[in-house]
């Protein structure tokens, strides 16, 4: 599988090439900047090494900050689907609203020193109770996957096998 | 009466998003300034995982270090992971040696992790036990396949034969007697996801495995340790603050615990506004 | 006065400023950042590959052992999926050994572990001591939540409704948790990215009123960059 990755590198180069080559309007100029920045970096990982000073920081600033923005703002979007969404509409919905209240409160150090019973209860309902359910799923996930596999070995998945293709 | 206030219910549950984008930003920007939250309590479980490593962790021991996020998750276990590594480090000096830290990685940014865990938050306690590389610790770079790259690694450590620097594994130091997984006493692992790391580690070997994962880990972990598959776990910063605590040595999580505290109490705030105005909304329409 | 980790810091903060500038609108500033990101990574992908490759395969072949010459050919024959539907049945065999072999040790691993480890862990529970209320908690969850799954063909008699019930309400109990376990995390990628910012990056923070001040310069010019380039934007014709 790791030498996927190649033809990913030949599937990038080739769309891009095709953006910038028939200049589509609005997109070609980042084309240009991602086919720039693929040719200096391999180039920089070639002659210097993937360990160099220079290498990593261009890693930091193109790949490390990026996506950490990325789950920061997903972290933003979940603030405001929390205002927007979240609505304990029936039994179950009300049910996980209690408990992600309870989970999240018990975990917040500033809530540990105003609500100190709060740690013990959440501790309690995350070893039992949930942990019940959870185990029960976890056997259930278990059953399933043995079961797949044992599909999957005797060829008795279809979407994996030849007609599945032709059919598509 | 009713139609006013379900205007104003409609009103605030419709506020443009940026807004929120915006307070919630200046409200942790806020929050850095104020000092960090001391911890009042901490969960059995970390208690127990830091007993484990205090009793269990002697000099000459091996221990697996194995990273498996990206770059950007990885942020959520660091400070879980440092606790954990500085505590073993310390715990091996304290008894008069060091252990032999074997690091092993499964993504693509394994290295440059490494490097800014290694260089930035591990240095101060190997430089103040010694630790030198190929003699105390060694990167031996990805060990690539999931399961099928565990189940390997577990039976020959060997495979690839050089490390993540070329170097070849039987003339480092740290590797002499390390034959398969039976040799190691301990494998921390800092990533998301536990379920290759029992199936082919601690399920067939029942070697000591502590999970430092994200906060999720405080949910889906206690059916592993109780079920002795798994020796002891740190879920996120609030794990790892209740670990730094416990070595009572300050760090990431401690100083980011006002910060954390701010952030979650916004989104308990929108979840409460929320149901607030969604039950204000549905008695006034009834 | 050492410039260079001020000059970083500030590059830090331009990308996430580029980043966070999408939630107002797609704009120049994140569509860099965010092809720069893409080429980056399949760098890193594309070096990182050739060493696993290097170090698994190609070492011990260049050390005399013939054999690796089978997984370096499997490796090669993945290619064939670029060279059409003629030739593509090829890449076939690599991913039916890759598969087979994962799905065989997932399962060998999965019955000790989650089946039968899980199930040791519900019967070890059913002891009559100090937690005995406590246990019996989690075995009725852990049956309920079982029965929930594998008795699903019930679901439509009146004592399966009720057991269905009882398992979907002791589910959503496990997700509730997880779910704000899940919001935590994100909201912790959010804190520490305002915290480097503000003290983790700044290179001599709390003092270093020059990377104060670089940082909010950036900022602004960048908004004021947004702000013409918007500008300057075609407004499109409302529908009539």
């Amino acid at each position: 599988m790791t030498f996927s990755v190649f033809l990913g590198l030949v599937a990038l180069v080739e769309f891009h090439y095709k953006v910038v080559a028939n200049r589509k309007k609005g997109e070609w100029q980042y084309s240009v900047f991602t086919l720039a920045l693929l040719a200096l970096t391999i180039g920089i990982a070639i002659v210097l090494s993937t360990d160099s000073d220079i290498y990593q920081n261009v890693w930091f600033y193109f790949n490390g900050w990026p996506y950490l923005a990325a789950l920061a703002i997903s972290g933003l979007y979940q603030i405001s689907a929390s205002f927007r969404a979240m609505r304990a509409k029936s039994t179950e919905s009300t049910i996980v609203l209690i408990l992600t209240f309870i989970v999240v409160l018990a975990q917040m150090p500033l809530a540990s020193i105003y609500l100190p019973q709060l740690g013990p209860i959440s501790d309690w309902l995350l070893k039992y109770a949930s942990s019940g359910a959870l185990a029960g799923i976890t056997i259930g996930i278990g059953v399933g996957a043995v079961a797949l596999g044992y599909r999957l070995l005797l060829g008795k998945e279809k979407t994996l096998s030849l007609e599945a293709d032709k059919g598509a | 009466m009713s139609e006013k206030k379900s205007g104003l219910a409609d009103k605030i549950l419709n506020l443009p998003s940026e807004y929120l984008y915006g307070v919630t930003i200046i409200l942790l920007f806020i929050s850095v300034i104020f000092p960090k939250i001391p911890l009042a309590s901490v969960s059995p479980y970390v208690e127990n995982t830091y007993n484990w490593v205090n009793q269990n962790i002697n000099p000459g021991d091996i221990v697996v270090f194995e990273l498996g996020n990206d770059f950007a998750y990885y942020i959520s276990h660091m400070p879980g992971v440092t606790a954990v590594l500085n505590h073993v480090m310390d715990t091996a000096g304290q008894k008069g040696g060091k252990i032999r830290l074997i690091v092993i990685g499964h993504n693509v940014e394994h290295m440059l992790i490494w490097r800014y865990a290694q260089q930035g938050l591990l240095k101060q306690t190997m430089d103040k036990w010694g630790y030198t590389y190929g003699k105390d610790y060694a990167n031996l770079g990805i060990v690539p396949g999931g399961d099928a790259g565990l189940y390997v690694f577990a039976k020959n450590p060997y495979v690839g034969e050089i490390d993540a620097y070329g170097t070849q594994l039987k003339t480092l130091e740290v590797m002499k007697d390390f034959k398969d997984i039976n040799n190691v006493k301990l494998w921390v692992q800092g990533n998301w996801d536990t379920m290759p790391e029992i199936r082919q580690i601690t399920g067939p070997y029942k070697t000591a495995y502590i999970f430092v994962g994200h906060p999720e880990a405080a949910v889906s972990s206690p059916i592993w340790v109780d079920s002795n598959q798994m020796t002891g776990f740190v879920a996120g910063w609030p794990g790892a603050q209740m670990y730094e605590f416990l070595v009572n040595k300050p760090g990431l999580a401690s100083f980011g615990s006002m910060t954390i505290s701010v952030a979650y109490l916004i989104l308990l705030v929108s979840i409460v506004i929320c149901n607030i105005l969604y039950l204000s909304k549905k008695v006034g329409g009834a | 006065m050492d410039l260079v980790p001020i000059i970083m810091y500030l590059l830090a903060i331009f990308v996430l400023a580029s980043m966070f500038s999408m939630l107002w609108k797609d704009n120049p500033f994140y569509r860099f950042i965010q092809y720069g990101a893409l080429a980056q990574a399949m760098t890193m992908s594309v070096f990182t590959s050739w060493a696993q490759i290097y170090k698994v395969a190609i070492v011990p072949l260049l050390k005399g052992d013939l054999l690796m010459i089978v997984p370096l050919a499997l490796g090669v024959l993945i290619f064939f999926n670029r060279f059409g539907v003629k030739r593509n049945w090829l890449a076939r065999y690599p991913l039916a050994l890759g598969i087979g072999i994962g799905t065989a040790l997932s399962l060998a691993g999965a019955i000790p572990t989650q089946i039968l480890g899980q199930m040791k862990l519900i019967i070890g529970r059913a002891v009559f001591n100090a937690d005995f209320v406590s246990n019996l908690v989690f075995i009725l969850t852990a049956l309920s939540a079982l029965m929930y799954f594998f008795f699903y063909f019930l679901h439509n008699t009146a004592p399966g409704r009720g057991v269905s019930r009882i398992g979907r309400y002791t589910i959503m109990i496990w997700v509730g948790a997880s779910f704000g376990t899940m919001l935590m995390m994100n909201v912790i990628f959010l804190a520490y990215t305002v915290m480097y910012a503000s003290v983790f990056g700044v290179p001599a923070a709390p003092n270093d009123i020059p990377s104060y001040a670089g940082a909010v310069i950036v900022v602004l010019v960048m908004a004021a960059l947004l702000w013409v380039w918007n500008k300057n934007q075609k407004k499109e014709p409302k529908a009539i």
